[in-house]
């Protein structure tokens, strides 16, 4: 209606210059609030003449246009002002808007002013819900707030969720960074694990608990390292512990030797020395011993081959045995039937622990046994000699664990060991690695850690092995660099090449 | 660890790495040496503690221990 009316009131404003009619009621709607309203109010203001109004009048003669611009420009502060103050008053309210409308019109100048101020007053009142949301409309287009939530929307649908880097690249930075820096900062780069990874290795903890083989590692597969490579003399060789070794170079054909394997020591004692090689990374099958030909390859020692090959066969085979007679006894150790064994016994294998003194008590049963066999059936047939050789392996198992308990005394007691290099070493005193390992565990997060012997053990020995990677990457650094002793450049290289191996 | 107490016996060490290496060590490299091992032995009680805890062990067995040498000592493979 507001539009009509000022597309009526458009004819007086174009008459503007004419003082009766347009200046008056222009200047009246502005003078006095209430003419803003009607037709007629202006009508009967245009009547009354106050000296004040004329003087007014006098003022604005000499500019007519200008209250077109002063409309247009100071219009909308004063609209928007009302607006915003009682936006929810005016739409409810006709008189209210009015009252206000009419306080704030004196501005607009031209009934098509006020008109249009009407008209956008009512728009707004009606439109706006409230005043915040103006506000915040503003807001947005005028503060850094809003300007970075503008970014932000922009930025939103294309940015993604931070996905944790790799391991691969991380280490590459890893390394970048510690050949720039010191050692010091090798611990700042260890990251910590997060997560447990439950659940892992469940089935390989059954596999490990139900069968007790050696005692090396032994679920790893060792298989493809033990192939073609020389074998150690295992006597030497503690079997719950290697001496040396690195985690590299142990081999199966190095723990074949376990004696506690009651697989291995079904096979009889000798064979574990000598031609156990293949005892260890197969499974233990009593007819093996059969084979001629194959232990003569098995046995890489000088000594062994000998005595060892006769030895075996004399255990099944009889006919074979009468030929070498005197090494029958070898298997058995049995000193007494023959006289030439004991120093072939004492001499070849070179056990510092193994003396006869122990032997005898079993050895004497075992003798017994032995003789009835070797005598009696050696010419006839394998049943009974077969027969024999179960009760035989039986009693030298005895004995196997007995001789081995006491060679771990020994090993225990003597901690002097041999590096390659056939120079003899100390480990670390236990006291200090438990120490160690025991502040360590506690920080790994187990409070009320309690580290057993058996855990001990297995500690000194990683740290054995350790001790001898370490050297040897050491010794192999100084090499390259031609000196004769270990630098400290040699350590710094020996850290920068660390790598974190992802863990599995 | 007590102040006053040695807490590694240095020429221990440096026998150890003399052995192996079958060359001379020289004057401070024990000690780094020693470090080293120290943040070795650090993760292998790490990694055992872990072991120990999925498996269900209340202290630290040494199953535990030797399951996780393997890769300890790989990190420390220069």
């Amino acid at each position: 209606m507001s539009a009509r009316r000022s597309s009526r009131e458009r004819p007086p404003t174009n008459l503007a210059p004419n003082p009766s009619i347009g200046g008056t009621s222009a200047q009246q709607s502005r003078i006095t609030p209430r003419n803003s309203d009607g037709d007629q109010t202006i009508a009967s203001a245009a009547v009354k003449e106050t000296p004040w109004r004329t003087l007014n009048q006098l003022a604005n003669i000499p500019r007519p246009t200008t209250p077109l611009r002063r409309a247009s420009s100071a219009g909308p502060p004063s609209t928007r002002r009302s607006g915003r103050r009682t936006p929810s008053g005016q739409a409810r309210t006709p008189g209210a808007q009015r009252i206000l409308g009419s306080a704030k019109r004196p501005i607009a100048i031209t009934p098509h002013g006020r008109a249009a101020q009407r008209e956008l007053d009512q728009r707004r009142a009606g439109f706006t819900p409230g005043k915040d949301r103006r506000r915040s409309g503003r807001q947005q287009r005028e503060t850094p707030l809003g300007i970075l939530r503008a970014l932000s929307r922009q930025l939103a649908p294309k940015s993604l969720p931070i996905v944790p880097t790799p391991q691969g690249p991380n280490a590459s930075t890893r390394l970048n960074v510690q050949r720039g820096d010191d050692l010091d900062d090798e611990p700042d780069m260890e990251r910590p694990r997060l997560s447990l990874p439950m659940g892992e290795d469940e089935d390989e903890d059954d596999s490990f608990l139900v069968p007790p083989r050696s005692a090396g590692l032994e679920d790893e597969n060792f298989t493809v390292q033990s192939v073609e490579l020389p074998r150690r003399a295992a006597s030497e060789l503690p079997p719950g512990r290697l001496s040396r070794g690195s985690f590299g170079s142990v081999r199966m054909s190095d723990v074949f030797a376990d004696l506690n394997d009651p697989g291995m020591v079904a096979d009889g004692y000798d064979s574990s020395y000598l031609a156990g090689g293949r005892f260890g990374g197969d499974d233990d099958i009593p007819g093996m011993e059969e084979d001629l030909a194959l232990q003569g390859e098995n046995t890489g020692t000088l000594r062994g081959r000998i005595s060892l090959a006769s030895g075996r066969e004399s255990d099944i085979r009889p006919q074979i045995l009468a030929a070498d007679d005197t090494e029958t006894t070898f298997v058995l150790t049995v000193p007494q039937r023959d006289p030439s064994q004991e120093p072939e016994l004492d001499e070849p294998l070179d056990l510092p622990n193994f003396e006869n003194d122990q032997a005898p008590d079993e050895e004497n049963k075992v003798e017994e046994l032995e003789e009835t066999d070797d005598e009696e059936p050696e010419p006839q047939g394998s049943p009974e000699g077969l027969s024999g050789d179960i009760s035989m392996q039986d009693t030298t198992q005895q004995d196997v664990e007995i001789v081995d308990a006491q060679r771990r005394k020994v090993v225990r007691k003597k901690k002097l060991k041999v590096s390659k290099h056939g120079i003899q070493y100390p480990s670390l005193p236990a006291g200090v690695v438990k120490k160690l390992a025991t502040t360590f565990a506690r920080t790994a997060g187990n409070s009320k850690a309690k580290i057993n012997k058996e855990a001990l053990e297995a500690i000194m020995q990683a740290s054995d092995w350790f001790f001898e990677q370490v050297s040897d990457d050491l010794g192999a650094y100084a090499k390259h660099a031609g000196r004769k002793t270990i630098d400290e450049s040699d350590i710094v290289t020996l850290m920068a090449r660390y790598v974190e191996v992802p863990v599995k | 660890m007590a102040a006053g107490q040695k807490l590694y016996p240095r020429a221990t060490v440096k026998k150890i790495v003399k052995a192996h290496s079958k060359r001379n060590v020289s004057k401070n490299v024990d000690v780094l040496i020693f470090l080293d091992y120290a943040l070795f032995l650090q993760t292998l009680m790490k990694e055992a503690t872990i072991n120990a805890k999925q498996v269900g062990e209340r202290g630290i067995s040494g199953k535990s221990v030797k399951k996780v040498t393997e890769m300890s000592l790989a990190k420390f493979k220069g």
